[in-house]
């Protein structure tokens, strides 16, 4: 195996369903990987089997180095993860929630410094007015930011993020995937499962899962260029239609041919989302 | 340094889950009012009975419901904390950090033996005043009190674990509360001698962790017993302490 993160054939079973049906996989430090599917693919899964939550029914599981199961105490020193529901103590404050949490973590006992920790975390999150009140009073959102401070605020070298944005205003968005791209240049690696597809289009690689497996792995430039764009060219004498993949490098060919004949040129790409759409449902 | 770490941890647990029992109000209530109003009408119901050998005398009882109340206290705060903590998914969280599951137990069961002893020490001195014939109960070994409650509450944690990995809501928890009390009520010898019981009934209450508290109790405060003399309690209740511990440990990871 090599990679920072390598899957061989992993395999995870509920009883009589089949939740990861051979799943492979590399994903390289520094990252960020992308993981898009249906619901029921098996991308939480593939994430709780990775942040050790889960054991494997079969496989090879290797991350930072380590093997899982057999590892998984000391792999936990190095990662974060915010899960799918916000997983908060919801009769203490914010604060109180990101002091014990990093109070799990925190091992040379320097006071001064989960307080600055703590501060700039909220801070990042927007929270840091209502870091005192219990979060049973916040909104969805609020308890959403909440949940990804506690992944950030002990600064793992792995995070596990699933479905950070939703729930997250534009704005707030923006400021996470800046954030993101931060850590990336930190050198932190991150692993996220999203179905949004404007998170996809910011990360380096994506996975894409149906099934229980990962049938595609590619960047999003690829992926949207593999798409069909239907384009439409209106000339003096007339209107022609055509189709065409990688428009990135195969459009500019077909502009000789029109030799600057063009008074109205109209492009429909297939987005990212219909490329998903098309590839998950082919794969039924 | 590993053990001070782990020190550290079972700290922070404790006191997480002691900080957020403060907000359980119902709680709060039913652990101080409950006990104090058993007291008052053993000593206005038991207390007018004519002594016989089927029944004890009041203060004998106090000791036996003074435990009963840190075991049902103990079981009925671990498995609901524990229930939210599945449910809300904390727990789960809990796990993908550097914890291993003896300390977070051992959080449960700093916390909870804290709350144990405060409890017996309240409803002690709460006896002192209802009860004349008390004061015999006061002497030097009261401490010893200390590891019985701890022993005690160890063993309780064990069951909540246990019994709140089959519980998908606090309801379903409170449901599994009868299972809990009324063998022990019946059988620990609260309030008639267990020697009363039917032979295979005696080999039961062997098996309920309340029956050596209440036994070490009485020996200790009635019959000035030392700390030789409830060894073979203490190490009852170690014994199925640690037989419910590990067998609550292997369903804490089951989530909600």
């Amino acid at each position: 195996m090599s990679g920072f993160i390598t899957v061989e054939d992993l395999r995870k079973t509920f009883g009589r369903i089949q939740a990861l049906n051979g799943v492979d996989l590399k994903i390289r430090e520094g990252e960020i990987f992308g993981i898009l599917g249906p619901n029921g693919a098996g991308k939480t899964t593939l994430v709780r089997t990775l942040c050790t939550l889960l054991k494997p029914s079969s496989g090879q599981v290797s991350v930072a180095g380590f093997t899982l199961p057999s590892e998984d105490y000391k792999l936990k020193k190095l990662i974060g993860y915010m899960p799918q529901k916000p997983s908060l103590y919801e009769d203490l404050s914010a604060r109180k929630n990101l002091e014990f949490f990093l109070n799990l973590h925190f091992h040379n006992g320097l006071r001064g410094n989960v307080q600055k920790k703590i501060d700039h975390i909220l801070e990042f999150v927007e929270l840091k007015d209502r870091q005192d009140d219990d979060i049973s009073t916040y909104s969805s959102g609020m308890k959403q930011r909440l949940s990804l401070a506690c992944a950030l605020v002990h600064q793992p070298k792995i995070l596990f993020l699933d479905e950070p944005t939703s729930g997250v205003d534009p704005k707030l968005k923006r400021a996470f995937w800046d954030y993101f791209r931060k850590l990336k240049q930190e050198g932190t690696t991150i692993i996220i499962t999203t179905h949004q597809l404007t998170d996809a289009e910011n990360c380096d690689r994506l996975a894409l899962m149906k099934n229980g497996k990962v049938f595609l792995v590619d960047t999003p430039y690829h992926l949207k260029n593999s798409g069909i764009s239907r384009v439409r060219i209106t000339q003096k004498n007339g209107v022609k239609e055509f189709e065409i993949t990688n428009f990135s490098e195969e459009f500019p060919k077909h502009l000789r041919e029109f030799n600057g004949d063009i008074q109205r040129l109209d492009i429909i790409s297939e987005t990212l989302e219909d490329i998903f759409l098309k590839l998950t449902h082919g794969k039924d | 340094m590993v053990k001070i770490e782990m020190v550290r941890k079972i700290y922070y647990i404790a006191l997480r889950n002691l900080w957020q029992a403060r907000k359980d109000y119902g709680l709060i209530l039913e652990s101080i009012f409950f006990p104090l109003g058993t007291l008052v009408i053993v000593k206005y119901s038991f207390s007018q009975m004519e002594e016989s050998s089927y029944t004890l005398e009041a203060q004998e009882m106090i000791l036996g419901l003074i435990a009963l109340q840190i075991y049902f206290q103990t079981y009925l705060m671990g498995a609901l904390v524990l229930v939210r903590e599945r449910i809300r998914g904390t727990l789960e969280r809990m796990f993908t950090y550097p914890v291993r599951k003896v300390e977070i137990l051992g959080g449960y069961l700093l916390g909870f033996s804290l709350l144990g002893i405060i409890q017996a020490l309240y409803v002690l001195v709460f006896s002192y005043f209802l009860f004349d014939e008390i004061e015999v109960v006061f002497n030097s070994h009261l401490w010893l009190l200390a590891p019985i409650t701890i022993l005690l509450v160890f063993t309780s944690i064990g069951i909540s674990a246990l019994i709140s990995s089959f519980a998908n809501s606090e309801a379903q928890a409170l449901q599994f509360i009868p299972l809990v009390v009324i063998p022990a009520l019946l059988l620990s010898g609260i309030f008639y001698p267990v020697e009363l019981l039917a032979p295979w009934l005696q080999k039961g209450s062997y098996l309920i962790p309340l029956t050596y508290a209440v036994t070490s109790m009485r020996e200790l405060l009635f019959e000035h017993g030392d700390l030789f003399d409830i060894m073979p309690s203490l190490a009852g209740m170690a014994i199925l302490g640690t037989i419910t511990l590990v067998a609550g440990s292997f369903t804490l990871r089951k989530t909600g």
